[in-house]
């Protein structure tokens, strides 16, 4: 399990130069459930990229277990980012030339273990009420169904991190609920960390912390006592 | 990677056949336009090399100019000449005949070789006379080292020497003259005395330049009968390996006053004309390629600006650029591996149809130049020229799309989306 902090981090853009991120602080610890929220353009979805080291920030580092990760050299963090790290989007992303089961490995496929995880993508699937979609190609399904494809593909490496952007965005209340539910108790569980970015106030508040940002800035960071509910 | 570039080959199966296709049928153009001038060539330069001498020893032609008084008057200051000299210094036979010989003899690399005289002649009978070469030789030698024997179709080559003014002519000469095998006909040599010979036989090569033109009788009748006894013009050498004509002419020449030549040398107007035939096969072959590499360029293109979601997603699983440009990559391996395979048959096909198409040149089926079908060659470095040719420009020519695709920020494809 991982734990994350991120210190001081800076994010501009240029033209026009924009201040998205003023220097943002804060810890998680391993096995929370962390949303972020916010009104859109308040950076969150710009922090979610950066503690996942898809982005760079212009100044600040985020610690995950003792290492700075933009301090790693690219096929560490390839590497780190395919074992211990999870994402789900607000689109499935799913390579439609692939049946489902294929898509779910396909993080495997990098380090050619698709073969041992074999079993686990199957138990994921039947875990998700997907068992009918197994052989079938992304075309073939349900808004609902593709992104819990999604949500089992981001699990197959057993990531001790799951970063989640708007997941339920693209999808109907009763899908999005689904999602969350399954995002709750991948955190119960698999004691997974959950990192959450999501403009829904109801959805944030099965966190177990939810931070909001405004303007680039932490301006709430409220935590619950008791995990879950 | 293979896993994924297969699937989604198959996925736009459509325009993956499409371009395998385009590829197939390069490749295939290649092997054929190749095959087709490749055997033309080829029989050529056999006809070339067995035909004639591998080496050459003949008499030098020198020709007076400014430059060969260079140095000699006058060393010391730059010299004007109101009236430039000219003139031709003559060589009519070789300078010495004994130490040629007795260098050949212990050449390893000569299998054998023959001297001959060559004098230019008028062949007349009745009224009508043709200018030629007469050409005296020892037959047996001569059959060690060139082809000619062959061609004979009536008599035999070595009648000639069976006495004293016989003679073998072009079949072509022997009709212009009206006359028949066993006629008496005249030659007239260049100091205007004529000497009755008897023609024993013809020859005919499929070339008219020699079947209009020669004539070939002993060394000693050509010797008496040009008036030049004891001279030798031209010394005709084979050797053991053709591919160092060349370099052993080059050697033999050394010092030596006359001029020596290998095959090569001697018919570089023809090597010529194939340098001039491979540059247009070559710029053929380089246009197709073109027209090859730019469909995989562009269907891998397409794709790339099809997946970017795909590659971002992948990426953000962990791959990393390597992969993506590797993905990208294969297909276009894939594709220039399968094609060339496949237009390697279909060239190979191609060739032995075009082998099968009958043709006619110059009518005989004994001449030098004639062949009764296309001549196709068979090299294998055709193939393999083919082969590697095409599944390295589709591997080039997938790069630049793979690379563009491996540049592609996952972040900005996903915030884009999103």
């Amino acid at each position: 399990m991982a734990d994350v902090r991120c210190a001081s981090i800076i994010k501009n853009f240029e033209n026009p130069r924009v201040e998205v991120l003023k220097s943002i602080s804060f810890d998680i610890g391993r096995g929370d459930f962390v949303a972020v929220t916010g009104k859109s353009g308040s950076g969150k979805s710009t922090l979610l990229y950066i503690l996942s080291g898809l982005d760079t920030p212009t100044a600040g580092r985020v610690i995950i277990d003792g290492k700075n990760i933009f301090d790693l050299p690219e096929a560490e963090m390839n590497h780190f980012r395919n074992t211990r790290m999870g994402f789900v989007f607000q689109f499935h992303y799913l390579l439609p030339e692939l049946t489902s089961l294929d898509n779910v490995l396909m993080p495997a496929r990098k380090l050619k273990r698709e073969k041992e995880v074999r079993e686990r993508a199957l138990e994921l699937l039947r875990r998700f009420d997907l068992e009918h979609c197994v052989g079938k190609h992304p075309a073939q399904m349900s808004g609902g169904e593709q992104q819990r494809v999604a949500v089992a593909r981001s699990l197959i490496m057993g990531p001790d991190i799951l970063f989640a952007d708007e997941p339920t965005g693209n999808l109907d209340s009763v899908n999005g609920e689904r999602i969350m539910n399954m995002l709750r108790e991948i955190n119960d569980k698999s004691g997974t960390t959950v990192i959450l970015v999501t403009h829904e106030p109801d959805y944030a508040a099965i966190a177990g912390r939810q931070i909001h940002l405004t303007d680039g800035r932490i301006d709430r960071d409220k935590k619950k006592t008791v995990k879950g509910y | 990677m293979w896993f994924l570039a297969l699937k989604q080959l198959r996925s736009r199966l459509s325009q993956t056949v499409l371009t395998f296709i385009g590829i197939t049928l390069g490749a295939a153009a290649y092997i054929t336009f190749a095959g087709m001038m490749g055997g033309y060539q080829q029989y050529m330069i056999d006809k070339l090399i067995n035909n004639d001498a591998h080496v050459r020893i003949s008499p030098r032609d020198e020709f007076i100019t400014k430059e060969t008084f260079a140095g000699i008057f006058f060393p010391e200051s730059d010299i004007k000449w109101i009236n430039p000299p000219s003139g031709r210094i003559e060589y009519t036979h070789l300078s010495s005949v004994p130490t040629w010989f007795k260098k050949l003899d212990r050449d390893p690399r000569v299998v054998a070789y023959s001297p001959q005289i060559i004098r230019d002649v008028i062949y007349t009978s009745k009224k009508f006379s043709i200018p030629g070469r007469f050409i005296g030789m020892d037959p047996n030698r001569e059959t060690r080292v060139t082809t000619i024997a062959r061609y004979v179709t009536a008599g035999n080559f070595s009648d000639v020497s069976k006495g004293i003014s016989l003679i073998i002519v072009g079949d072509e000469l022997m009709k212009k003259l009206g006359a028949r095998v066993n006629d008496t006909i005249d030659i007239v040599t260049a100091t205007g005395t004529a000497a009755p010979v008897k023609i024993v036989g013809t020859i005919r090569t499929g070339m008219r330049m020699i079947d209009e033109r020669y004539g070939y009788s002993s060394l000693a009748s050509v010797q008496s009968i040009t008036g030049s006894s004891g001279e030798i013009t031209d010394i005709a050498i084979r050797l053991k390996d053709v591919n160092m004509a060349r370099a052993v002419a080059t050697e033999l020449a050394g010092d030596s006053t006359d001029r020596v030549e290998s095959w090569d040398q001697a018919n570089e107007s023809i090597l010529f004309v194939f340098r001039t035939q491979n540059i247009v096969r070559n710029s053929t072959t380089l246009t197709i390629i073109l027209v090859v590499a730019f469909g995989i360029y562009n269907v891998l293109n397409m794709s790339v600006n099809h997946r970017k979601k795909e590659i971002a997603i992948l990426r953000s699983m962990g791959y990393g650029q390597q992969d993506i440009i590797l993905l990208f990559l294969y297909q276009g391996l894939i594709l220039g591996f399968l094609g060339s395979l496949f237009g390697m048959l279909l060239g190979w096909a191609g060739c032995s149809y075009i082998e099968s198409i009958p043709i006619a040149v110059s009518g005989s089926r004994r001449g030098w130049v004639s062949a009764s079908h296309m001549l196709i060659s068979w090299d294998v470095m055709i193939y393999v020229n083919a082969f590697v040719l095409v599944t390295l420009s589709s591997v080039v020519a997938s790069f630049i799309p793979a690379r563009s695709a491996g540049r592609l920020s996952p972040l900005e494809i996903i915030r884009g989306a999103g």
